[in-house]
């Protein structure tokens, strides 16, 4: 299994954190948070809207049944998506084997967002800067040390074997 | 933002250019054949040799080829029975000459039956016999006696035994035509030999039954390469004949029972053409008449002119 | 692996066949929902291209985008309980022999969205060369509780035969397609295929699709 790129979207539709290794190599490669306003966010993000919009209409009515996406795959990559009660998204771009990683998105979110972000005092915990921002600009980024790190420790095993 | 235009289902230029498929700003790419480190999938049909086949004509080209004659008849008819009687005369056109050409080849004598089955399972191919006629004429020639089984023209099993054999030796013949040239044109001359194989002309059915006995058997053969399913005649009216197919190839593509059933106006044309040609004046009309798991079960039935009835009640009495 | 339903995007993104074959969620939906969700399908498959990671850009390495062939997936004698016609070898119209093809086939789909997973289903697409889209919605989940970090390699590999069966199966479609449609005189290019053939060829492989 290899990682390309991990990215977390807020409620607000944008793009709060993102991680994108390019060298698959090397763990340290790439970059952070520095495609919240690039054309790549924009349109991951709106493949998942659209497809979450079309499987909401395909589900089923019984009650107590979820339809979330898990994954999206092309013939080259595949997209691994977790969505909160809050509205916030863990996406994980991995190769197109197919492997389960919702579980590995739901470490990320309870034992590494809620740690070092939720419960942080500092941290805001709304990341767009003012109350009527809808989408689109004035958002922060997590830039927060402690989540950084153990994100790239927890996920560093998993970049290329 | 930046406003770059969304090459749809390209993610940069030097993947664009290697991909393959369908492109929404380019429309289709092959695959060329450096394309891929990996040599392309091989298919059996490339590797296969030519000689060994039978000559068919692929049923695909063919209803292309059908398709589109429908369209441009389906333009230009206001109605359905202009579009019937239209379709059902390109029919004709084919019948006529159907019955000249099976008339023929039927009278090829027994010992050369190989070769005359050999043409009849070529069912549509007319020109792929036509092309593998001057290599089976000179194989007839070397082989006559050993392809002599004298099977009968109608005899399917025996004549598909008898095509293997024969398109053996067809590979050597090729072989020597493409090594010399001048030999096609010696094949020529032989292709007009071809009369000297026919010690008795067969004439054209002159009793009613007998004819459809051969559009029955004969003309099916060679048209779709299997006898018709039934041949029956009318108990309630006289002049009134049915022939039945189960699965009309031709048309087996066509939805829509109607249409289907007007399309299948050009077998009727056939049949008329052979029968008018041959001198029997009739109409020919098909009906939709599903049995069992067959639903497009096509009746292509024939009515006779009440004077071909006279005649033959005067030819050869009252039966 | 049960399908629930079939659709057929023409390579504009209009939809121009939907079956459903269950009474299942996709059933109370109407035409217009479908019209929808064909479009958003076609959009969305064109846009996953643009998102190709940095790393696979970089490194351009060979994906295999061989098919393999797998035997008569969606044919009469791959269901034990049709065995009423063994005796009448079944016509595959202009296809001979028993199966519409025999060889491994490459994707065309390379690019392309080929393949989403819900809760609830799962949805395959195949693209062909010329644009066209077939979509089959299988109510088969990728098994959730393959959820550990070192989960079991044969799950891995079952939903990796589950997407080439629907590959296999959805060329198979295509076959019909390339017969009832593309050979009807009275079908015009792009437009709904009202065809009863095709829709009888097509609900036949259904279930004979265990």
């Amino acid at each position: 299994m290899t990682i390309y790129s991990f990215w977390i979207f807020d409620k607000h539709c944008n793009c709060i954190y993102d991680r994108e290794w390019t060298l698959l190599a090397n763990p340290k490669s790439g970059t952070t948070n520095s495609k919240q306003n690039d054309d790549i966010s924009k349109l991951l993000y709106g493949i998942i809207f659209s497809l979450r919009s079309v499987t909401g209409k395909l589900s089923s009515t019984e009650t107590g049944r979820t339809n979330e996406i898990s994954s999206i795959s092309t013939g080259r990559f595949r997209i691994h998506t977790y969505c909160t009660a809050t509205g916030l998204w863990f996406v994980l771009l991995t190769d197109f084997k197919p492997f389960n990683y919702s579980k590995v998105l739901q470490h990320i979110y309870s034992d590494i967002f809620v740690k070092y972000i939720t419960n942080n005092y500092l941290s805001p915990y709304d990341f767009a800067q003012s109350e009527g921002e809808k989408r689109g600009q004035g958002t922060r980024k997590i830039t927060n040390r402690h989540f950084k790190n153990n994100l790239e420790l927890f996920l560093e095993p998993m970049i290329s074997s | 933002m930046s406003q770059d235009i969304i090459y749809t289902s390209t993610s940069d230029e030097s993947f664009k250019n290697r991909s393959t498929g369908y492109e929404y700003t380019v429309g289709p790419k092959p695959s060329l054949p450096d394309e891929y480190t990996r040599s392309p999938l091989t298919s059996k049909l490339y590797s296969e040799s030519l000689n060994t086949k039978r000559h068919e004509v692929s049923l695909a080209a063919m209803t292309f080829l059908f398709q589109e004659m429908i369209s441009a008849l389906h333009k230009e008819c206001k109605s359905v029975t202009e579009f019937e009687t239209k379709l059902s005369s390109y029919g004709e056109s084919i019948g006529s000459r159907l019955l000249e050409l099976l008339n023929f080849r039927s009278s090829i004598s027994p010992g050369s039956s190989s070769r005359t089955s050999t043409f009849l399972a070529s069912s549509t191919s007319v020109l792929s016999s036509q092309t593998s006629q001057p290599a089976n004429n000179t194989n007839n020639i070397n082989n006559t006696n050993s392809n002599n089984s004298g099977g009968s023209t109608g005899n399917r099993t025996r004549s598909r035994s008898n095509t293997g054999t024969s398109s053996k030796d067809n590979t050597s013949s090729t072989k020597t035509t493409n090594r010399d040239s001048s030999d096609r044109h010696h094949h020529h001359h032989q292709v007009e030999s071809l009369t000297s194989q026919i010690s008795k002309m067969r004439r054209r059915d002159l009793k009613i039954l007998d004819i459809l006995q051969f559009i029955h058997g004969t003309l099916w053969s060679y048209l779709f390469n299997h006898v018709s399913d039934d041949l029956v005649k009318s108990s309630e009216r006289n002049n009134e004949y049915m022939i039945i197919d189960n699965q009309p190839p031709l048309t087996q593509f066509i939805s829509g029972s109607n249409n289907r059933i007007s399309c299948d106006y050009f077998i009727c044309g056939i049949i008329k053409g052979f029968l008018t040609n041959a001198g029997f004046r009739c109409k020919v009309t098909a009906h939709e008449m599903p049995q069992g798991q067959f639903d497009s079960r096509t009746v292509y039935l024939i009515q006779f002119d009440n004077q071909v009835l006279e005649r033959e009640a005067i030819r050869f009495g009252q039966s | 692996m049960a399908i629930e339903t079939i659709l057929i995007i023409n390579k504009s993104g209009g939809l121009i066949y939907q079956r459903n074959f269950s009474e299942s969620f996709a059933s109370k939906l109407n035409s217009n929902d479908f019209l929808i969700i064909a479009s958003t399908i076609h959009s969305v498959f064109a846009i996953t291209s643009q998102i190709t990671p940095k790393a696979l850009q970089i490194t351009q390495n060979n994906v295999d985008y061989v098919i393999p062939y797998i035997p008569m997936v969606g044919m009469e004698s791959s269901n034990p309980q049709q065995t009423r016609n063994a005796n009448v070898p079944v016509k595959l119209g202009s296809y001979k022999g028993p199966d519409f093809f025999k060889e491994p086939f490459i994707s065309w789909n390379k690019s392309g969205l080929r393949q989403l997973s819900t809760d609830q289903f799962t949805m395959y697409i195949y693209q062909t060369m010329t644009g066209l889209k077939f979509v089959a919605l299988s109510s088969n989940v990728l098994s959730t509780n393959a959820g550990t970090m070192n989960g079991s390699i044969d799950k891995t590999k079952a939903v990796n035969v589950a997407s080439q069966v629907a590959d296999n199966f959805l060329r198979k479609i295509y076959c019909l397609y390339g017969d009832y449609v593309m050979k009807d005189p009275f079908y015009s290019m792009e437009m709904p295929i009202k065809s009863e053939l095709f829709d009888k060829a097509v609900k036949r492989m259904v279930n004979n699709l265990l």
